[in-house]
């Protein structure tokens, strides 16, 4: 495959790159005490909750920007960015989707986020985070009667305060890094779950994430608590408009499984890459992680990454329970010239805790892929087990495959199996399918699919469906 | 000399063996048939002593004393052979390291003097020539790199160099092909004698037409189900597991 | 700098007065992240005088006995530009490689002629106490040539802390080819830092093998880079830690040039206190197709207080290319130990034999026959039982 043909097809529209035209109440850029105090007041934040952000505020600005990832970014202004950014209500806020406005909506559809009742057919609710404030939440009734809370973070804080107030911060302290000590300073909005003991959650939880403001810095926290012996699979989605300028986004999520409870969290990301030569793009520093508190806990990871143009992103499980579990399965493509550094922590603390790690890199045109992954086996952590597999696929010669797994074994009865390979596209394989009829496209398609076949095995179906299109429409044009 | 009583035995929670009533009287042959799962490698797992297998009732009375109570080289110095299904490959050791340490190891136990070096490499060459090996084999390690074949080979050549008074030998004839059976088949009837009595573990009849058992006992879902005489396994090669548990 | 920082205010150089502004590496500095350093900076160090010995030796910071042989030339003291570069990267590599310059006592540059085939072997003498002795050893291994180099260090009962520190530049001209042997078993109080940085060009082919029982606290930094077409590397290492001990090894592999080869093997063996390190890191560049890389690293913990950190990276900026690498951690086979005590060895023997069989498979590549059976034998007493395999290998090996 020649540079010209790989050039050709790996040129690819951003197909979600249009902006949405409504009129938004933004902060002028900036960051320091009185911004946070600002959107703690528009949030009409309890006390503790703005001295919780200051604290974090205090924090961060001790801090450095980590430089250990294998990156390459000139340094973000901070004072560029915005720290809120709310779409203007009508009243109080739509009761209903008719009164959510138009642009809105024709947005989502043009994402192809079902936001209607068929969604409910498909079991799906959907709460869908505009730039910083939850617009509409639907289906809460159902999830009412099961007694799941759903509900914007920020709705949270009032309805159920001592919830919030006990978790917050509990997996992801303020300090815990850079971007997690930002965020906790000035998150704007996400979702809260919450599953009370016994409970197995009657559908797939839903969230859209859309950075549509310029220079809009988006915030969002996510806290999943799922109680003794509960489940919930929770899915995400972000897309975002295509700007010539980068934007920062910094989330955190933290997840909190009990005795015998199970989270599993999807999440598909496509943020807009930037464009070939590497303008725009969002930078997406993203800090995830869950515990696994009681015995016999289990979280589980999914993700496909396809966007942005900077991605720095562990979702890790803290294995403190006895027998508890902890997941992840990734792919991560990196194409244009973007660049990624993903991967995952597993931290064995308690005794038989198991944990599995599959991770797929596809590297085209420019893109560097890097995976970082820690297995770390805390003394105690009797008979743990840790199985890694990170393989990464080159698709033209522009482009990088990294692999960095740390391993940290302090328990003598624990057994750790980590394999890595790297290759390209094998001309065989294409070859075959060639030779049986497929295109070169279709071939390429083909064997990468297959390449990703047991992380999407592990996404809830519809997502899976979504994903491997979304893959498809990454790769289009990329071979060869 | 082997008296299995309502023996009971699960791994990780699973009921594999369901009472098995056995006994083994010195210088006999018994083999076990029976079909994939009914719990022929759990039985000779537990009787060597593996401790992925828990038993839950029963006992197993070895030459008067519970073999359940021994530790697995403790039951190799009473003069138990497990000869492997699967048998452990060890890079790093060599062959001939593993044959003199447990020759020695058993030599003890049994109050006899240490084999010198040049004893034992006479012992060892004699045997190696009935195994139809080539003295090679004692330099290369342990089962590295060994075929299927050669790696049974190895396990009845350390058998006849342990000399037990009770060999279990699992499923010792997969993996064969007809002169390696053949040599397998007669290395196992040199042991034929009055103090030593032969637990053979088998898929098929194959081997039994060289070793011909004094019992057979067919074993089904974690049971004894049927025991005869060696007639018994031509039957089971006549009318399969099928015919025998529905009769 | 404590530790160093009288000796380095004497010293009035550039690279000395860089040294103590920068200090000692800390546990911020990634590649330093797991080294216990305080014993290090607390100790004041002096510099180190030779002992006298009739071997080959590096001794106190200095090189006696260099030998005459033919084929190898001792050469001028000037280093080429190459050389100089080479060893700058390595003082810039932490503030640690610029103590080591500003300290350095003597250097040796060693040139191995054309098609010969040289047999160089050097003994390290353990230093007295609190001293520390810096020396620098450049090769050059000239088109088509051989060299063997062995390095020893000599156990002795030094009680308290002592320290060697060895640069070495090893270059290795077409066709040319270099066995490296590095038998550490330096006594138990011992800081031993070996710094190595290898050019492989065409057809070159560079072979380590590193065996490490001793110190206190040992760390190597080997840098290999395949700057020709068909060079190629092999690195087998061994480390073997218990009791107190640290041992740490960074490696990196890169290939600069397409249709090159690496490889490399190493294994922890940790027991009691101990803690290794092991960093394997191979880079692919961009255009340099065809090249194959493998890596396995191999940990076994013996004890509940034992420590691994195992690291194998890859970077990869070509295509076609070949990269895989495995790593595990665990404690000794169960299955492995059931066949064992099955044919009668004892719990204690069987777990001797497994170990031994775990060192082995890194032991049995030095092809160099008498270090083979001298680590064999040491490595025998290193472990917990090992007297029945010594018996065995004097009775029955042939």
């Amino acid at each position: 495959m020649s540079q010209q043909e790989i050039d050709q097809l790996v040129d690819q529209d951003y197909k979600y790159g249009f902006v949405t035209d409504i009129e938004s109440d933004t902060l002028p850029p900036g960051l320091n005490e009185d911004v946070i105090r600002e959107i703690s007041t528009r949030k009409c934040e309890p006390k503790w909750l703005l001295e919780w952000r200051l604290e974090a505020y205090a924090k961060w600005l001790e801090m450095t920007p980590p430089e250990w990832a294998h990156l390459d970014y000139p340094p973000i202004n901070f004072q560029a960015i915005s720290y809120f950014s709310a779409p203007k209500k009508q009243g109080d806020g739509p009761k209903s989707l008719d009164e959510v406005d138009p642009a809105l909506i024709e947005t989502y559809n043009k994402l192809g986020i079902p936001l209607e009742e068929q969604k409910m057919l498909a079991g799906v609710a959907v709460d869908a985070v505009f730039d910083s404030v939850s617009v509409v939440t639907t289906f809460k009734e159902k999830l009412h009667e099961a007694g799941v809370v759903f509900c914007p973070l920020s709705e949270a804080v009032h309805s159920h305060p001592e919830l919030v107030r006990k978790f917050l911060g509990s997996v992801v302290p303020q300090n815990d890094n850079y971007y997690g000590a930002l965020n906790s300073a000035v998150f704007s909005d996400g979702s809260f779950v919450y599953i009370p003991k016994g409970v197995r959650c009657p559908m797939e939880l839903s969230t859209y994430f859309r950075i549509n403001q310029q220079n809009t810095g988006q915030f969002e926290r996510t806290l999943i608590v799922a109680e003794e012996g509960s489940y919930v699979s929770y899915l995400e989605g972000c897309t975002a408009p295509q700007r010539d300028e980068n934007q920062l986004h910094a989330a955190v999520v933290e997840l909190v499984a009990e005795t015998d409870a199970e989270i599993k969290y999807s999440t598909v990301q496509n943020w807009f890459a930037g464009d070939d030569e590497g303008k725009g793009g969002i930078y997406n520093f993203v800090t995830k992680r869950g515990e696994c508190r009681g015995d016999r806990a289990k979280i589980s990871w999914t993700q496909l990454e396809t966007g942005s143009a900077i991605t720095w992103k562990y979702p890790s499980c803290v294995l403190k329970g006895a027998d508890s579990v902890g997941e992840f399965y990734s792919v991560a493509v990196a194409g244009k010239k973007q660049q990624a550094d993903t991967g995952t922590k597993m931290v064995h603390i308690g005794p038989r805790t198991r944990s599995t790690i599959i991770s797929k890199g596809i590297s085209t045109a420019r893109g560097q892929n890097a995976y970082r992954g820690l297995v770390k086996v805390l003394p105690g952590a009797v008979d743990a087990r840790n199985f890694t597999q990170c393989d990464s696929l080159l698709i033209g010669d522009q482009c990088g495959a990294h692999t960095f797994p740390y391993v940290e074994a302090q328990e003598p009865s624990a057994q750790l199996e980590h394999e890595a390979t790297t290759s390209k596209v094998s001309d065989d394989q294409l070859f075959y399918l060639r030779t049986r009829g497929m295109s070169e496209e279709d071939a390429l398609n083909m064997v990468v699919n297959g390449f990703c076949k047991e992380v999407f095995q592990k996404l809830p179906m519809e997502f899976a469906v979504e994903a491997e299109a979304l893959l498809g429409i990454t790769l289009e044009g990329a071979i060869g | 000399m082997l008296s299995i009583r309502n023996l009971h035995a699960r791994v990780s929670d699973k009921p594999i063996l369901k009472g098995i009533n056995l006994e083994i009287g010195t210088g006999e042959i018994h083999a076990i048939m029976g079909p994939n799962g009914s719990g022929k490698s759990t039985l000779s797992s537990v009787l060597a002593g593996r401790d992925d297998y828990e038993v839950t009732d029963g006992e197993v009375i070895y030459m008067g004393q519970n073999l359940l109570d021994l530790e697995p080289e403790e039951r190799a110095w009473a003069g138990v052979f497990l000869s492997f299904q699967y048998p452990v490959e060890i890079p790093g050791v060599k062959n001939i390291y593993l044959l003199k340490a447990a020759v020695n190891a058993i030599r003890e136990h049994r109050e006899l003097p240490e084999l010198k070096a040049g004893d034992f490499l006479k012992l060892v060459r004699e045997k190696l020539k009935v195994m139809q090996m080539d003295e090679s084999f004692l330099h290369r390690n342990v089962n590295e790199g060994f075929s299927g074949g050669e790696k049974k080979r190895n396990e009845i050549l350390q058998m006849q160099l342990l000399e037990p008074t009770l060999a279990l030998l699992d499923e010792t004839d997969s993996g064969l092909d007809v002169d390696a059976l053949r040599i397998v088949g007669e290395g196992i009837n040199r042991m034929r004698s009055p103090e030593c009595s032969v637990l053979l573990i088998t898929h098929y009849q194959r081997l039994l037409d060289i070793v011909k058992p004094d019992f057979v006992h067919v074993l089904a879902h974690g049971e004894i189900k049927l025991s005869g005489d060696h007639t018994l396994a031509e039957r089971l090669e006549r009318e399969g597991y099928e015919g025998i548990e529905a009769a | 700098m404590s530790g160093f920082s009288e000796w380095l205010a004497d010293v009035k150089d550039v690279c000395a007065s860089e040294a103590l502004a920068v200090g000692l590496p800390t546990k911020r500095v990634e590649s330093w992240k797991y080294v216990p350093i305080r014993g290090l900076a607390r100790t004041t160090w002096q510099p180190a005088s030779p002992q006298t010995t009739e071997q080959f030796a590096l001794t106190g910071g200095q090189f006696v006995n260099v030998p005459k042989v033919d084929g190898c030339a001792v050469s001028e003291n000037t280093l080429t530009a190459s050389e100089q570069t080479r060893l700058d990267r390595m003082s810039q590599a932490h503030g640690f490689g610029l103590t080591q310059a500003a300290l350095e006592n003597n250097r040796l540059v060693l040139t191995i002629q054309k098609t010969a085939s040289v047999v160089l072997n050097l003994h390290h003498l353990a230093n007295q106490a609190s001293s520390a002795g810096f020396a620098t050893l450049v090769l050059r291994v000239e088109a088509g040539g051989q060299l063997t180099l062995v390095e020893q260090f000599e156990s002795t009962d030094i009680e308290s802390a002592n320290l060697s520190s060895l640069r070495c530049l090893v270059a290795l001209s077409r066709d040319s080819s270099v066995t490296h042997v590095r038998f550490q078993a330096a006594n138990a109080t011992a800081h031993v830092f070996s710094n190595l940085d290898v050019e492989c060009s065409e057809n070159a082919n560079y072979r380590l093998q590193t065996i490490e029982f001793g110190s206190k606290l040992a760390r190597n930094d080997i840098y290999i880079a395949l700057v020709g077409r068909e060079a190629s590397a092999s690195v087998n290492g061994l480390a073997i830690t218990s009791g107190t001990q640290y041992h740490d090894t960074h490696l990196a592999i890169d290939h600069v040039v397409g249709e090159t080869n690496s490889e490399m093997t190493f294994r922890n063996m940790v027991d009691g206190k101990g803690e290794a390190t092991f960093n394997g890191r191979v880079l692919i560049c961009k255009d340099s197709q065809r090249s194959a890389t493998e890596q396995s690293i191999a940990n076994l913990l013996l004890s509940e207080s034992a420590r691994v950190n195992p690291k194998p990276e890859l970077e990869i900026y070509a295509d076609d290319v070949t990269a895989s690498h495995g790593c595990t951690v665990g404690s000794l086979n169960k299955t492995e130990l059931f066949y064992l005590k099955s044919r009668g060895l004892s719990e204690a023997n069987a777990r001797a034999f497994l170990q031994y069989a775990f060192a082995e498979k890194i032991v049995e590549k030095i092809e160099h026959r008498d270090i083979r059976e001298l680590v064999e034998t040491q490595l025998l007493g290193e472990l917990k039982h090992g007297e029945l395999i010594a018996e065995l290998k004097e009775s029955v090996d042939v």
